[in-house]
């Protein structure tokens, strides 16, 4: 089965002035990212894994290349066209969750179907369902504080999943999380996968790059090396073979 | 100390690191405390000064009253005083004053004096030490040649000549000796000169010719209520013998209450307001100081976990606040200063004579008072975090502390109260603001552009008859139409818009003549009402003609003429005063003469000014192409062609003596539009601030909604909403308070509800205009979060 590039990036680079300086974050990074993909993106800290998912999650422009999401190009777009679209396609998972402290485990998955104006009714039936599929249903009313950090991170693939969006990204989404409960939350996103879910997900802990079908390795900015299957080689998910 | 000194050292340094969070709290503190300090010196001055007199506690005030007309108050007759002093057995001395005005000659420019001419006992009811000579004695006979003058007459007028004692001076044409001087603190009544009273024979005899304003020195150890009990039965006794003396009674009040009573409710409206200020400025502070705390809980919290006691882990919260406060009194003192400026006028020139107005010791202890109770009111705020200081989460927590619920309620709760009491005030000046249009709206009945206006009193000594006086003035007239520059002149015996004159009973033909048909009666040239601009309705103006001894001829207003002739033409008609009949010879326009308050009569009864309703006194009402001094040189020097003992008294122009009718309430509410104005600015500067804290504590919160897609309208309509509702509940509860500060509005407002519903919308609109604009900013940071902050680990 042939699928489509759903994110192609060309040449995409990065660059951050801050006092005068100027940081190289991302230099000369080519991508495609097909539908049903799993990625996963690793290497050190400060090689430019964050600033290369918020480009790709629509939450900083590059400063330079091309950038196709589903076949348009979305680079250059002014900001609430880029809310737009975060809104429909795509779906954060966060390290540190983020959720929103004041409202509740319902209310923070609801959040992104209210900003897109979807009726109550339909609202509430994907949000359960979104919350079924992370084994959460139990805690909808509670508030953010009152679960554990596995849970949160539970309650954030909720909110990430359940508008639907044509790809999730996920910035190191076991790094606040104990080994346990990160196998969980990994086992949560391989699920997602398996069912269909396109993930691009950062990480510097090998144990979890295996989850992914393929991985980029970033250094100083740039691509050094690209191979199908996790990080120690293993093979591909037969799906995704092409 | 030491330990106080290095935290004030510490806290000067943060203050100097948080430069706008400084300057806007010593802002607040500075405009909240100096309103506050520019009301205590007026509460000093005007109900802290002693008067200057021995146990003033003792001086009472005197009045008649009617049993039929109850809140009426009437003076004293000659011989009821006589009688209330005689039979009374609390008071050590009774006295009454009859208030005169009497030229003063034999100067290069002679001066018109006010003068206290008093019976035998005024100067033991005020006891005062003379600074040279004697004051008045029993012994003066009535009327006697001897005078005692103010220590300001005597140095503004003679240059503290010490030589003047004993020397003569000219009153009203008659040497008088001086006897003493009078300590320049005792201003009573803005009178500077005191004479024996000489009652004439029918002030002697008549029982109702009620003159004197009378006062009484309580005998030691008698209380208030002994003396009206005392008093009310020496009335209840001469009701019985005299018949003038049935059904009239006795007021007494203290003498402070009686002469500056009614200025309590200015103070106590003024005070009021400064308090509001200074609360909201607290609020502010405390609102701001409570940010900051929240930014420093890790540090308290480390504080703690060292070892620190609560006061010591506050002390750096303590010493800001300290030093705010103390630099903001300073700078309080300092907006005192200014306003006093503006304060002065509300103060009565007597009472400002005896104590300045100014920044007195006891007024700089209020302050500093004040300042000391600010620092603990707003350092009290990271006191009450402390109580709920978890340590071992602040000091688990990253470097970034985050705000709890319980404390943005609180902050939430300070921002709510500030629009409220902001309101109190905005609704408070609207209400004073359009009092004051409304009042000036009043039309007063003549015109006030290009008319001037100054005061004549032939000296009755020498113009012993009516005829005399008559003459002189009509002299002083022919000599101010000389001057060069004066278009048109005339006189008239009362001001208008100035003072209500005489007034008396009248009966036209037909009618059965009531109690209530009075009128102000007003003697005029001919050219007066012309040059007023009060116009003619109906028939015609007085001619000279008119001016014949005993003159037939009146002109009436036209409210007089629809009351009491309706359907008819009123001129020819008959109106009678006494047992003499007059002809309605023209119909003129309605005159406010006691002012705009719609106080006193409307109806008014012109007559020519002849010998026999020649005045003692009159103003000359000229129009003139010069003012000022250009034109009084020209008018002194022609008046002292006719007499240079006449002095040309005050010369003004019409639109300046109806301003001086409203001269208060302007004051009050220019004082009350920057009271407002300096609340609705720190309800801005609190909200801005509240919100953007709120906005840079959620900055995180913020990112994540972006990142999930919320359009950036969203969420500056989410920041804008935040203060909006807030602000919304501060005005439904500011017109709660609304509602409790019109009662100290409600007695100097004129024909305004300080509690209208449009009045109180109007105010609330300003207010949330204000709130919206206070969004602005913070709505505007809120949409700039840049979305990757989400992707950041705490
Ligand atoms: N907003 C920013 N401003 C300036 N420099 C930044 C910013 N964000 C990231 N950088 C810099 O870009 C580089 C890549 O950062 P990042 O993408 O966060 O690395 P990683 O997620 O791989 O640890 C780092 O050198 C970082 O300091
Ligand atoms: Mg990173």
């Amino acid at each position: 089965m042939t699928t489509n590039p759903i994110i192609r990036l060309e040449s995409i680079k990065k660059v951050f002035t801050t006092d005068e300086v100027e940081t190289h974050a991302l230099a000369d990074i080519h991508l495609e990212i097909r539908e049903g993909e799993f990625l996963s993106i690793a290497g050190p800290s400060g090689c430019g894994k964050s600033t290369l998912l918020a480009i790709l999650g629509l939450l900083d422009a590059p400063s330079g290349g091309l950038y196709e999401l589903s076949g348009k190009p979305v680079a250059r777009l002014n900001l609430s066209d880029r809310a737009r679209i975060r809104n429909r396609e795509i779906g954060f998972i966060f390290q540190s969750f983020n959720l929103i402290g004041d409202l509740t485990v319902f209310e923070n998955v609801e959040l992104p179907l209210v900003y897109r104006g979807m009726p109550g009714g339909e609202r509430r039936t994907r949000v359960m369902l979104a919350l079924e599929e992370v084994g959460m249903v139990h805690r909808a009313n509670h508030l953010p504080a009152q679960l554990s950090g596995g849970q949160q991170q539970r309650v954030a693939v909720a909110r990430a999943v359940a508008g639907r969006p044509t790809i999730l990204l996920a910035d190191e989404p076991t790094g606040n999380l104990d080994s346990t409960n990160g196998e969980s939350v990994m086992e949560l996103l391989k699920g997602l996968h398996r069912r269909g879910s396109t993930i691009c997900m950062v990480t510097h802990d090998s144990r979890f790059a295996n989850f992914a079908d393929r991985t980029v390795q970033l250094f100083d900015g740039r691509v050094v090396e690209e191979r199908q299957g996790g990080a120690n080689g293993r093979p591909a998910s037969a799906a995704l073979q092409h | 100390m030491p330990g106080l000194l290095n935290d004030l050292r510490h806290a000067l340094r943060a203050l100097l690191r948080a430069r706008g969070f400084a300057t806007a709290a010593l802002l607040a503190l500075a405009l909240g405390i100096g309103a506050n300090t520019a009301v205590y010196s007026m509460l000093h001055t005007m109900v802290l000064t002693p008067l200057p007199f021995k146990d003033p506690e003792r001086v009472m005030s005197l009045w008649g009253t009617v049993t039929a007309n109850p809140g009426w108050t009437a003076s004293l007759s000659w011989s009821r005083l006589r009688d209330w002093a005689a039979r009374n057995r609390t008071f050590e001395a009774l006295a009454g004053v009859d208030s005169v005005a009497m030229n003063l000659g034999g100067l290069e420019t002679p001066q018109r004096v006010q003068v206290g001419a008093v019976t035998e006992g005024f100067f033991n009811v005020f006891q005062v030490r003379p600074v040279q000579g004697r004051t008045l004695l029993p012994s003066d006979p009535e009327g006697s040649p001897v005078v005692v003058l103010s220590e300001g007459l005597w140095r503004r007028v003679y240059g503290g000549d010490p030589a003047l004692l004993g020397r003569e001076v000219r009153l009203n044409g008659l040497s008088h000796t001086v006897v003493g001087i009078l300590p320049g603190t005792f201003a009573f009544n803005g009178r500077e000169a005191f004479v024996p009273l000489k009652p004439r024979q029918a002030e002697k005899e008549r029982r109702n010719m009620n003159f004197l304003i009378a006062y009484g020195r309580l005998k030691a150890g008698v209380t208030l209520a002994q003396a009206r009990e005392d008093l009310a039965t020496v009335c209840q006794a001469l009701a019985t013998e005299q018949e003038g003396d049935r059904g009239r009674g006795a007021l007494v009040r203290t003498y402070r209450e009686d002469r500056y009573g009614s200025q309590g409710s200015v103070i106590l409206l003024l005070g009021l307001a400064a308090g509001l200020v200074l609360l909201i400025a607290c609020i502010n502070v405390a609102n701001q100081l409570l940010a900051r705390a929240t930014g420093r809980l890790r540090d308290m919290a480390v504080r703690a976990a060292l070892g620190g006691g609560r006061l010591q882990v506050i002390a750096p919260s303590l010493a800001e606040c300290l030093l705010i406060s103390l630099v903001g009194a300073a700078a309080g003192l300092l907006v005192a200063h200014l306003a006093l400026d503006l304060l002065r006028p509300l103060v009565p020139a007597d009472l400002a004579q005896t104590r300045a107005l100014g920044l007195h010791l006891p007024t700089l202890g209020l302050t500093l008072a004040t300042a000391l109770l600010t620092a603990l009111l707003c350092g009290s705020a990271p006191g009450l975090l402390l109580l709920k200081l978890n340590l071992a989460q602040h000091l688990k927590e990253g470097s970034k502390s985050t705000e709890s619920r319980g404390r943005r309620h609180l902050r939430n709760a300070l921002v709510v109260a500030q629009v409220a009491l902001a309101l109190m005030l905005v609704s408070g000046f609207s209400a004073a603001y359009f009092s004051v249009n409304k009042l000036l709206a009043v039309p007063l009945g003549v015109r006030t552009e290009a008319v001037q206006a100054f005061s004549i009193q032939p000296s009755p000594s020498i113009h012993t008859d009516e005829a005399s006086r008559l003459r002189a003035m009509r002299n002083v007239l022919e000599a101010v139409r000389s001057v060069p520059s004066v278009e048109q002149a005339g006189w008239i015996d009362y001001m208008p818009t100035l003072q209500s004159g005489r007034n008396a009973t009248f009966k036209t033909r037909g009618r059965e003549p009531l109690e209530t048909d009075l009128a102000e009666v007003r003697a005029i040239s001919p050219e007066a009402l012309p040059v007023l601009g009060v116009p003619l309705v109906r028939g015609r103006a007085f001619e000279d003609a008119d001016l014949v001894l005993n003159p037939k001829a009146v002109l009436i207003n036209a409210g007089l003429a629809d009351q009491y002739f309706p359907g008819r033409d009123p001129v020819g008609q008959e109106i009678g005063f006494g047992s003499d009949w007059f002809q309605v010879a023209g119909v003129v326009g309605d005159v406010r003469h006691s002012g705009p308050r719609r106080k006193g009569l409307l109806n008014t009864v012109y007559f020519p000014a002849v010998e026999t309703f020649s005045p003692q006194s009159a103003w000359i009402v000229l129009r003139s192409r010069q003012q000022g001094e250009a034109l009084l040189g020209p008018l002194r020097a022609a008046v002292r062609r006719v007499d240079p003992d006449l002095p040309v008294v005050r010369l003004q122009s019409l639109a300046e003596i109806a301003g001086r009718t409203v001269r208060g309430e302007r004051v009050i509410t220019l004082l009350l539009g920057l009271f407002a104005a300096i609340a609705a600015l720190l309800a801005l500067l609190g909200i801005h601030g509240s919100l953007s804290y709120s906005v840079a504590q959620r900055t995180q919160e913020i990112g994540i909604r972006m990142a999930l897609g919320a359009p950036s309208g969203r969420v500056v309509r989410d920041v804008v909403r935040e203060g909006l509702v807030l602000a919304g509940l501060g005005l439904l509860l500011g017109i709660a308070g609304a509602f409790a500060f019109s009662g100290a509005l409600r007695s100097l407002v004129f024909e305004v509800n300080p509690t209208d519903p449009l009045l109180l919308a109007a105010a609330s609109a300003v207010l949330l205009a204000t709130a919206a604009l206070a969004c602005l900013f913070p709505a505007l940071r809120a949409s700039r979060v840049d979305p990757a902050v989400a992707l950041r680990a705490e």
